[in-house]
Parts: structure tokens; sequence; C-alpha cells
């Protein structure tokens, strides 16, 4: 018994080891791009690997400036937020009013979302944007349109499940208090769903932080640069010049490590649920 | 409930943006497949652009490649994901939640960074490693047919794996703990339990992992452009790519669409053979 | 429960205003500035914005009314963002044209330049690099840059190899094989830096062998359904010389490592580029092309009157969509192009060498430029075609083409079957056909 124990503590000890050692391998692009970004270029040439001789932040205010960075951010933020925005508050009234009435435009426009979530966006995106160009309408509101319209089948689907999970008893009790409808939804029936809320803002944001084809379609001028077009096109023009590109990426990186590690729980349970449901 | 207009009032915007953003472009994609649209001046030339895609090796090879890679993919990244699933649900303490976030966090970061990331890793990492170890076959990673393909599998591997794992982690902790427990009292060895007990409660989350993958890697397409651009000689070029340099460098939009639409196609059919699997599934 | 709605409603209070700002300052972007005219300039060449940007100080401390706002991209991303600018009506004043099909593309935006000054002192051969297919003119060459080898003439010294002894194709292949013998005592990795991981690259190098077909004549070159295969023996032995005396792997060398690497370190001989390559090496060392860098031509045609390749890739064209600053457009090209001050910096900072005519030649900064305004002037001077090709065919087409056959992936005559139906499509396409 004493020598199972023993054993047992070993193997514990050696599978935390080996775990150990698969996470510094998982995790070593990151740390390989952070040490050469504080490097000059000669250090990166000499041994990429790890640290040399040569420490400097420089890198990171040339490229801080050479991104435009507090402006790529507010663009960025801008158009996440706006879409993520005008996204939640269409879906969850379509969604709401779609689950309280079992009719047959209900069902229509359930099936509608399921099938248009078919729709890779490269079928689409050719037109799509070719439509918005001969209105002359290509600049960060029509982003948000575009954003918003290809993320509410989903975020539909999503809340469609989470108010059929909410009695209509509910809906009644705050009716029979006097309220208008959508004092109804706005505050009793869409607060029972928060947790699903966070789950299409959290979803959404990331998607649309981090997209790149739609954007570089739309909003690819003076001004109006999200953070990953200015970042494609800032490594374009640093061609050779890795310690910069790398201090661009860094930076890139750094606000939605930053805000993910503060929401760890519930980012990874959205993440979970969006891909199961 | 709600009254007529009240209800109409809650889904017309987002059937307004769905029809608005999705089926119009999609119903106007369909007609634009049948011309030789260059974007400015389009003719109805018929099927032509269909013919001619079959008959087209960039096409052929780009469909062919994007099949390869998701296959390849789809084996690795559940691998990963279910090893990774199974070492972070081993016990719950702080360790084990930092392997999660750890494994985790490559997915957060967008698909052009991601290949940035890599082409550096590829060409100077991998070139220091080739120069200190003596192994060449470590460089040049990137300017290679086969490796260029390794290479954007890993870094497709490296940013999936955590999102997956996430998947067989619920499902991994639906598991009922007694019948755990039972197991491990009947004598059987972790592995054991491993096949008879948890490998059957994971079979859905086989099929959600497998579908997600696939859909991801089929629409794969600024982790490609960051980091192979398609080359060398386009070797690597996915299907994505191939519609997005047809239809916006050669602006051949009318071809490009056609590919569109073929690529809704497979999506489509893919996505209906696993609801037929799930639906079976969950019947048996 | 309230909280999440409260931080809904927030972000929406703090999000609409800017979309109103967005909105607005989209459609009005100079409400603001008191009388003072804006115009947009954009540039395709990211390696010369410093100098713009300089030109334009200058001009705007002459005319304090006059502001231009520089828009620069490049990388092969100029093209989309030149597209996604007009698509979206917000043209620039003046636009840096990439060859006909560009100009084809956008020629309902392009004013007629006929008799603006800067149009009437352009080298004449040059002119019809920048007309529409109707040759209404509508671009002014930028300058006047030579395509060819670039030699690094310290390693043809000490290998013993006199360049300007070489005057035809079997003497080139001598002199590569002497160098070639000498390799390790050299210290090279190769004769040649031959970057094989750049399309465009690869491009300017096929032109070499398609130019002379057309002789001169850029808009026959544009309406062109064939790719001219006259001088594909020659081709295929450059390319399988560079195949044999290039570094390796050779798909693996890139633009900028092949110039501040291999070159400038003296790890190769030569490298298939231009004059453009002379503020990248100076930058990294003062005056270091001056003994430094020489030029050698391809030999095609083997009879004594084989050249560099010398024209402009670029042109500047003015939008016609905003007529109240058509004037302000014009008057500062012209002044590009005629003010001592402005040629000074185009000359000695950006090393351009001026594609107009009586230049005076001593004002050159080194001897290459002054050599390339010899050559550009010279009766046998011909303009590469390459910019001429439709769209997407360097990239997707010829480029990747070239290189599988470089690594021994595709056949000649593969190569030229798929070259020659994918030249007729993009074509056909492109011209509405």
């Amino acid at each position: 018994m004493k020598n199972l124990l023993k054993n047992q503590k070993w193997n514990s000890l050696l599978y935390g080891v080996l775990a150990a050692l698969v996470a510094l391998v998982w995790v070593y692009p990151f740390v390989i791009v952070v040490v050469n970004s504080l490097k000059t270029k000669r250090g990166i040439f000499s041994n990429p690997l790890w640290f040399t001789h040569d420490f400097t932040v420089d890198n990171f205010v040339t490229a801080y400036q050479a991104l435009d960075f507090t402006h790529s951010f507010v663009n960025s933020l801008l158009i996440t937020v706006g879409s993520v925005v005008l996204i939640t508050a269409v879906s969850a009234a379509a969604a709401y009013a779609l689950t309280r009435h079992q009719v047959k435009m209900s069902s229509f426009v359930y099936y509608l979302c399921a099938a248009t979530m078919l729709v890779p966006f490269q079928s689409i995106m050719i037109p799509l944007v070719s439509m918005f160009g001969s209105m002359n309408f290509l600049n960060r509101t029509a982003l948000i349109l575009m954003n918003t319209g290809l993320s509410v089948s989903l975020s539909v689907i999503l809340y469609y499940g989470a108010f059929q999970g909410v009695p209509k008893s509910m809906d009644e009790a705050a009716k029979l208090d006097g309220a208008s409808s959508f004092r109804v939804f706005a505050d009793v029936v869409l607060p029972a769903v928060n947790p699903m809320t966070g789950t299409v803002i959290i979803l959404n944001a990331m998607k649309l932080w981090n997209d790149y084809l739609l954007p570089s379609l739309v909003v690819n001028k003076n001004g109006m640069y999200t953070i990953p077009l200015k970042m494609y096109m800032f490594f374009g023009e640093t061609n050779s010049e890795w310690q910069l590109a790398l201090a661009g990426l860094v930076l890139s990186m750094i606000p939605i490590i930053i805000l993910f590690l503060l929401l760890q729980k519930q980012v990874m349970s959205s993440v979970t649920e969006g891909a199961i449901k | 409930m709600l009254k007529k207009h009240q209800y109409y009032g809650f889904i017309l915007p987002a059937v307004a943006f769905i029809i608005g953003i999705i089926i119009i472009p999609f119903i106007s994609g369909i007609i634009d497949s049948f011309t030789n649209s260059n974007g400015i001046s389009r003719q109805f030339i018929g099927l032509k652009n269909y013919q001619l895609l079959f008959q087209d090796y960039n096409f052929l090879q780009s469909f062919w490649l994007t099949f390869k890679f998701s296959v390849v993919s789809v084996v690795l990244i559940n691998l990963v994901g279910l090893v990774f699933a199974l070492i972070v649900t081993h016990k719950d303490n702080w360790f084990n939640n930092t392997l999660k976030t750890i494994f985790f966090i490559p997915n957060l970061v967008g698909g052009v960074l991601l290949g940035f990331i890599w082409q550096f890793i590829f060409t100077n990492a991998f070139k220091a490693l080739s120069v200190n170890l003596g192994q060449n076959w470590l460089n040049g990673w990137l300017s290679d047919e086969t490796t260029g393909f390794w290479g954007l599998v890993i870094l497709f591997t490296w940013q999936m794996s955590g999102y997956i794992m996430l998947v067989y982690i619920s499902f991994l902790n639906a598991i009922p703990k007694n019948s755990l427990e039972a197991s491990l009292l009947d004598g059987a060895s972790e592995l054991q339990t491993f096949f008879n007990v948890k490998l059957p409660q994971l079979a859905p989350a086989f099929t959600i992992s497998l579908f997600l993958t696939l859909a991801n890697s089929f629409k794969l397409y600024e982790q490609n452009l960051a980091l192979t651009n398609g080359g060398p000689y386009r070797s690597t070029e996915m299907i994505s790519m191939y519609i997005y340099n047809t239809a916006f460098v050669n602006f051949q939009q009318g071809y490009a669409q056609a590919t569109g639409i073929i690529l809704f196609v497979v999506v489509a059919l893919a996505s209906f053979i696993q609801l037929y699997f799930s639906r079976k599934g969950e019947r048996s | 429960m309230q909280k999440l709605k409260r931080l809904l409603v927030l972000l929406l209070v703090i999000v609409t205003p800017f979309l109103l700002v967005a909105c607005k300052s989209a459609k009005s972007p100079s409400s603001q500035t008191d009388k003072k005219v804006t115009i947009n300039f954009f540039n395709q060449k990211p390696e010369i914005t410093s100098q713009y940007q300089k030109l334009i100080k200058i001009y705007q401390k002459k005319h304090p009314n006059v502001s231009i706002q520089l828009t620069t991209s490049g990388q092969g991303g100029g093209a989309a963002a030149l597209q996604s600018k007009f698509s979206s009506g917000e043209a620039p004043d003046i636009i840096m044209l990439g060859g006909l099909p560009e100009i084809d593309r956008y020629k309902d935006h392009l004013l007629t330049l006929k008799n603006m000054s800067a149009v009437k002192n352009t080298l004449p051969r040059l002119i019809s690099g920048g007309m529409t297919e109707n040759h209404r003119l509508v671009g002014v060459p930028v300058d006047l840059e030579a395509y060819g080898w670039v030699i690094n003439k310290d390693v043809f010294r000490k290998a013993g190899v006199d360049p300007d002894s070489i005057k035809n194709y079997a003497e080139f292949v001598q002199a590569v094989k002497k160098i070639d013998a000498q390799k390790d005592e050299l210290g090279l990795q190769g004769v040649f830096g031959f970057n094989g991981a750049d399309t465009n690259s690869i491009t300017s190098m096929s032109a070499q062998f398609t130019s002379d077909y057309y002789q001169n004549d850029q808009v026959k070159a544009f309406d062109s359904k064939k790719f001219p295969w006259e001088k594909e023996q020659r081709m295929k032995q450059y390319l399988h010389l560079v195949k044999q005396y290039s570094v390796k792997p050779i798909l693996s060398v890139k633009y900028d490592e092949s110039i501040q690497d291999l070159f400038y370190n003296g790890e190769v001989a030569m490298i298939p580029q231009g004059n453009w390559v002379i503020p990248t090496l100076d930058g990294l060392q003062d005056n270091w092309t001056k003994d430094n860098m020489g030029m050698l031509p391809y030999f095609t045609k083997d009879d004594g009157t084989d050249e560099l390749l010398t024209g402009s890739s670029w042109y500047l064209g003015i939008s016609n969509d905003n007529p109240s600053h058509q004037k302000i457009a014009k008057d500062f090209i012209n002044w590009m192009y005629s003010s001592k001050e402005a040629q000074d910096v185009i000359i000695n900072e950006m090393r351009f060498v001026p594609a107009t005519k009586n230049f005076n030649t001593d004002r050159l900064p080194d001897d290459v430029s002054k050599e390339i305004y010899q050559v550009g002037t010279s009766k046998n001077a011909i303009t590469p075609v390459h910019k001429q090709y439709p769209n997407g065919f360097a990239n997707e087409v010829i480029g990747p083409m070239v290189q599988r056959y470089l690594v021994g992936k595709t056949s000649w005559d593969n190569l030229k079957k798929v070259v020659s139906n994918q030249y007729k499509q993009l074509k056909e396409v492109q011209s509405g056909q």
C-alpha cells in the first residue's frame, strides 16, 4: 500500500513535468516574439532563440508611431463595439419575438437564420462589396452594418435557445403589472438571459476584433485602418526589419490578451457554448 | 403576447439585415457567376465559368489542397485537443487551470498576427536551429511546397487545439463522477477507464469538433495570407485565397464568384452530412 | 441583473457620437479648413515616401493655401487600395498609376494632360506608357528606371572580369563561369543572388525577352492578346544559367535579403534589379554604390545593340472627380518636373533619373545614373513592357510558373501553354470581352 502511494506520487510528478513541458512548447512562439521584439536587428540575426546582449525598447516606440496605434485602436474599438451592440440588440429582439409566438413566420425566420449560417463568407464577399461600392458606401458605418448582417443568424439562434428557457409566465406577470411589451422584453426577459448576452458579446467581439478580410475590402484607407489592417501594412513596409514587425505584433496582441486574462472564465465558457450549440 | 405590429417590429431588423447582407448578395452572386464580370462590365456567358473552372489547374489544386489540409488538420487538432482536455481535467487545481489558459491563448490572436508570428519562427528561428543543430531540413520551410503545407498545418493546429479542447472538456466534465470511480474500483487502469468509459461519451464531442475544424479550415484565409501568401508558386494557395486573388487581383469577378458558389455547395453538403450523422447519433 | 444592461446602454452612448462623427467626417473631409485647399496624392512607391513628404513641405511653404495629403500604399497592396478608394468615391487627386491596365481601369476618372508643361518635356518614347487605349494622354512618367543585372564591381574586379568587355551572351556565360570557378576564394554563395521568392522580379525579368517585340509601343503591348515567345530560347537559357549559378534554395531568396545581405556583403556578384536599389545600398553605407555598383544588360539580340531596358514603371495621373482641385494638382506636378529645387531632391535624394528631354547629365550624382540617362535617350532604347501585362498576370501566372520551372516542377512546354492561355483569358476578361 505504501509502495502504491509512493508510485502514485512519482506518477503525478512525472505527469506534472511532462504537462509543463508541453505548455512551455506551446507558449514558446509567444515568448520568442516578445524576446526578439526587445532586441536590435543584429541581435535577432545572431540568435533569434533567446535574449542577446542588446536589450532595447526603442522598437516599441517606432512601432507604436508607425502603427498609428492610438488611432488604429480607436477604429478597431469603434467598429467592434458598434457591431456588437447592433448585433446584440437586433438578434435579442428577434429571438425574443420568435420564441414568444410560435407562428409559421417564426419557424420560417428561424430556418432562414439556420440556412444563412451555411453560406460561407467567401461566397458572398464579391457581390456584397461591389453592392456597397456601387452606392459609394464603403466606410466604418458600412462595415458595422455588414458585420451585423453576417453575425445576426448565429446570434439569433443562440438567443433563441436561451429565451426558450425563460417561462412565459414571467412575461405575463410583468404584463399584469402594467409594463409595455418593450419594457417586458428589456427589463424582465433580457436580464434573465444575461449569461447568453455575455456569450453573444464575447463571441462576436473576438471574431470582429481580429477580422481582416472584410475590413481590408471596406475600410482600407487613411483614417479608418483597424489594428489587423495596419499591422498587415506595417509588416509590408518594415521589409526585413523583424525587430519592428515583432514589436508591432506584441503591441497588437496586448489588448486582447489582457482582456482575456481579466475575463478568462466567462470567455472560455462562452466559446464552449458557441461551439456546442 | 406581442401585438402583431410589435411582433414584426421585433423581428424586422434581423430579417432586414439577413436579406440585405446575405440573401441579396447571394442571389446576385449566383447571377454573377454566369457572367464574365470584371467588376465594371459584364456579359452573360452561361456556364462557361464553371466549365473553365474544372480545367483550371490552380482551382483544382487549391481545392485539393484545402481538402488535404482539412483532413490532416481535423485529425491533428482533435488529437491534440483531446489530449489537452484529458491533461487539464485530470485534477482541478491551479496548475491545470494555468495549462488550460496557456493552451487556449493562441485562439485569441487573429489570423494575420498568427501568420506573422509563425513566419518569423519558420524563417528565423528554424534557420537558427538548423545552424545550431546542424539539421539542414529545418531550413527554408516556407519556400518549399511540402514544408509550406506543414507550416500551415502547424499554425492552424496551434491556433485551434485550445478551442477544440474546450469542447472536449465540457463533455468530459459531463461524465458522471461515480461511473469513473466505479470503473477504477473495478480495478480498471486509467487507460482502460479512458477507452471504456470516457471515449464512448465523447462521440458527440468528436462530431462537433470535426465539423468545427472542417468549417474553419475551408474558410481559412488570413493565416494563409500572412504565412505563405500562397507561395511558393501558388502551391499553398487555399480556396479562399484563390477566390480573393481571382476576384481582386485578376479582376475575374464572375469567375471568382463561380468558385464561391462551388464552395457554398461543398460547405452546405458537409453540413447536411453532419446533421445526418448527429441526428443518427442522437437516436442510437 | 441590471449591470449588463447598463453596460450596454453606456456603450451605446459612448459609441453613437463616434459613429456620427465618423459618418460626417467621411462626407466632408475638409469642412473646417479655412480657405486652404487640400489635395490628395496617392503614392505606390513606399521607399520614397519621406522624399515626397519633403517635396510637399517645400511646396506648401511656397503656397501656404495649398495642403497636400500623401497616402502611401505598396508591397502589392497598392492596386487594391486604389480600387477601394475609387469605389468609395474618394479618388485621390494625384494618382500614381502602375501601367496601362491600371490606367484602363480608371480611365473615366482620369484627366487629359496634353497641355501640361511637365508633359511637353517627357521623353517621347515614354509617352505611350501614360495613355489610354485610344491614345488619350493621362499620365506623366515618374522617372527613368533601368532594368538588367545590378553588379558588384568589387567582386568582378577581384575575379578578374571586366564587365565592360562583356558584349554578348556567350561572353556573359563565360564571365559567370569564371566567377563561379573562384567562388570559394571570393567568399561567394553564388554568382547570382536571384530573388526567386519574388514574383515581381521574375516578371520584370521576363520583360527582357518580350519588350523588343513591341518596339516601345506600350499601347500595342497592352492591347496584345498573346504573350510573345519570339525570344523563348534565350529566356530559357538565362533561366537555366540562373538556376545553376544562383544562391540556393533559389525560391527562398527574398528581395530585401538579396539586396541588403547577399549583394551588399559581396556574397553574390549580381542581382536581377535596377537603379532603384541605389538609395537602399547607400542608406547602408554612404556612397557605397559609387565604387561598387554597376549594371549589365541582358543579351537577347547578340548584335552589339543590347542595352539596359529603360522606362518608367509608374506614371502620375490627375483625377477629374474634383474639378476645383485639378489646377492645383497640375501646378504641383509641373513644379516637381521643372523647378531646380524639386529636381535636386528628386535626383539627389530619391536618386531618380529624370524622364525628361535635354537634361544636363552633369547634375546627376553618380555614373550609373548618367549611363542610364545616356542609354535611355539613345535611339536603340527599349521600354520594358511587364507593366502592360494583364492584372494578376505577374503574381498569379508568370511568376509562379517560372518558379515551378526553376525547381523542376513543370516542363517548358507546359509553362508556355499555361502562360499563353492565362494571358489570353485574363486579357479577355479585363477588356470586357
